[in-house]
């Protein structure tokens, strides 16, 4: 029967209860991506929490080995000696106050007291680095310079000699033997040969007046083979210290500084689009950008290094097939993280409307793409894991992360006959993080210089602050720049 | 249900199958509505049954999960054809039909449910949108400019031409069967 009906109420009706079928591979479709989904956020996971991990690692590992390292290179050998002259100290004192004036002993006994010395010297040396390294310098100096030499020469006779005397004359010993250790410590911590020579001329007036006439024929004596000792003493001490010296500037070169120069290749995990959700069906793809910076480095041990740096990194993404008017940028409701400069004004919902309502139907429409740029200050925190290392190339693995602030911040629309900047977007967070990996390779070029080429994987973890429409973005960048090693 | 809801929040496959061959059949009747055609309303279901899966722990048990997952696979549609429309400038009269104009005078029962189904995928995206929220989900005016960022008025004139083109095709299908 024919009836009068509202239409609304005849498709209301009509179509209230329907239920109709899909086909099997929707399903199939469904789970394929839950599974996908499901297998990629596992590696992400991990990847971010093993470089976490690694850094914690890391850093606990080496910061012990530098402990270690730094222990055996310098404690063990001063806190021997020094109980050994502390020991010795003592017996000299006790030797001195009962022992008879009889030469041969009194001679032994100064050899012990001056090697004690000259120990101490070199020891306090060792205490400081800067020390030591003048110690070496006026004690090869001294080898070479007979000037120097003689004022040598003229130390040890006045320790001999304040010694004798003490023997002597219990007195004096403490006073003596005070001044002289005065005199080594000036010795020791004098800086430049000049003042040494000064010091130790006018340690010799000291010494050599207060030595007593009855004793100089003895002295001279005792002296003869003392310097010999000395002599030997000082060669091997010198032979020591060229030893050191030699270890130290083999390990000298803590520092590296580069100046560093990166290609890079922006992309995204995911095939979304950070503008608009809209837009996720564009093509979007990233774009070549660079990045420059000076990269520091500092070593701890052989095998581990701490990188950091600054640099500046652009990244890109063009999104394409974009419609455009002559003046204005036209997506059917405006771009949801898009903040329109006013200059331009991409065309807002009521622009859309008014045009929809045949207001400006005539308009010339191109296509074009939407490129969103966005730059970083970028600050690396990475450790550095040498695992290979020959005389000209030195492999290592890299890790660590990025702390990223927001510089530059720009949406640029480009088509044929249209370009110019539309606006900013407004969901990029201004502290971002990214989590970095990858290898660097050190070319050896001189002793000091290195090429050093270095390709990273830099995924970034917190970029948008909302809407990202799950856009993922990472780098690839392969950086390089020579490295000078101080 | 609750529980099914759970193993889907904790990811157990089996689960979500299971959703999925509760629902699917309704949402895909549902996904049909809005979309041009049967291609576009599969990608739909397939689109918004992910996103029902991600976002599943989003559901804290207030309303119907039915009505939950309709809103998603409506939100989908919408999202499609949002995107896929940015430049299909039709021209549109503010003009509300006057209700006499709607009335009808067929026979409902000769009319193929299938066939109805395609009268209304053959409508202009916005037309089609608009009709569904309005008539068929029980959205207002307000609601559907809202969510389609459009004006009022513009949802309104986009509902009664969207009536208007209905009734004729109506209409002439009526007569077409009438001749048959």
């Amino acid at each position: 029967m024919i009836e009068d009906k509202n239409i609304d109420r005849l498709f209301q009706e009509k179509l209230k209860d329907m239920e109709v079928a899909p086909d099997p591979k929707v399903w199939l479709a469904i789970e394929d991506k839950l599974q996908k989904k499901k297998r990629r956020a596992l590696p992400i996971w991990w990847f971010s929490s093993g470089v976490a991990a690694t850094l914690v690692l890391g850093l606990i590992f080496f910061s012990n080995e530098f402990k270690k390292d730094k222990k055996e290179e310098n404690f063990p050998v001063i806190t021997e000696q020094n109980v050994k002259n502390k020991t010795k100290l003592k017996n000299n004192k006790e030797d001195n106050k009962s022992i008879s004036i009889e030469n041969e002993i009194v001679i032994k006994e100064e050899k012990n007291k001056f090697k004690n010395d000259s120990k101490k010297v070199l020891k306090k040396g060792n205490e400081g680095i800067i020390i030591a390294s003048k110690n070496k310098r006026l004690l090869i100096s001294n080898e070479k310079d007979k000037k120097v030499k003689n004022s040598e020469k003229n130390i040890v006779k006045g320790i001999v000699n304040s010694d004798k005397i003490a023997d002597k004359n219990n007195l004096n010993h403490q006073s003596k033997s005070k001044r002289n250790e005065v005199v080594l410590k000036d010795f020791t911590l004098i800086d430049g040969k000049i003042a040494e020579k000064e010091k130790a001329k006018r340690s010799e007036e000291v010494i050599v007046k207060g030595t007593s006439s009855d004793n100089i024929a003895l002295n001279k004596k005792s002296n003869l083979l003392e310097k010999q000792e000395n002599k030997k003493d000082f060669i091997a001490e010198i032979n020591k210290t060229k030893e050191v010296k030699k270890e130290e500037s083999k390990q000298d070169k803590k520092w590296a500084i580069s100046p560093v120069f990166g290609v890079l290749q922006s992309n995204s995990f995911t095939e979304a689009s950070a503008l608009d959700a809209t837009l996720n069906s564009n093509s979007v793809s990233g774009e070549n950008s660079y990045s420059y910076g000076v990269d520091l480095v500092y070593k701890l041990n052989s095998n581990w290094s701490i990188k950091s740096g600054i640099q500046l990194q652009k990244t890109a993404f063009v999104t394409k097939d974009i419609t455009f008017t002559s003046s204005a940028i036209i997506v059917a409701s405006g771009l949801d993280n898009v903040q329109y400069t006013s200059s331009n004004g991409g065309a807002s919902s009521s622009d859309f409307d008014q045009l929809n309502s045949g207001n400006e139907l005539e308009l010339d429409l191109e296509q074009g793409d939407i490129q969103q740029s966005y730059g970083y200050l970028e600050i690396p925190l990475e450790i550095k894991y040498t695992f290979f290392k020959s005389n000209t190339l030195k492999t290592s693995l890299i890790s660590g992360f990025s702390s990223l602030f927001l510089t530059e911040n720009t949406i640029v629309g480009e088509s044929a006959n249209f370009g110019g900047n539309i606006g900013e977007a407004n969901n990029l967070n201004s502290i971002n993080f990214s989590g970095n990996l990858g290898i660097d390779v050190d070319f050896m070029l001189t002793k000091r210089l290195n090429l050093n080429i270095n390709p990273m994987f830099k995924t970034q973890l917190n970029t948008f602050s909302k809407n990202s429409n799950g856009f993922k973005p990472y780098i690839l960048g392969v950086y390089t720049g020579i490295r000078y090693e101080f | 249900m609750q529980e099914l809801i759970q193993q889907c929040k904790e990811n157990n496959l089996q689960a979500q199958a299971k959703v999925y061959q509760l629902f699917s059949g309704k949402l895909f009747a549902l996904s049909l509505k809005y979309s041009r055609n049967r291609m576009d309303a599969e990608d739909v279901l397939q689109d918004s049954f992910i996103q029902v899966f991600q976002k599943i722990h989003q559901y804290k048990n207030k309303g119907s999960f039915e009505g939950w997952l309709k809103r998603i696979v409506i939100n989908t549609a919408l999202q499609k054809y949002r995107e896929k429309s940015p430049l299909q400038l039709v021209k549109e009269e503010q003009d509300i039909e006057n209700e006499e104009g709607l009335v009808l005078d067929i026979d409902e029962e000769k009319i193929d449910i299938s066939d109805l189904l395609q009268l209304i995928q053959e409508l202009p995206d916005r037309y089609r949108l608009v009709f569904n929220l309005y008539v068929l989900d029980n959205f207002s005016h307000k609601e559907i400019a809202k969510m389609l960022e459009i004006s009022v008025g513009t949802s309104k004139s986009n509902l009664s031409r969207a009536r208007l083109i209905l009734k004729k095709k109506v209409e002439n299908y009526h007569q077409i069967q009438e001749k048959a």
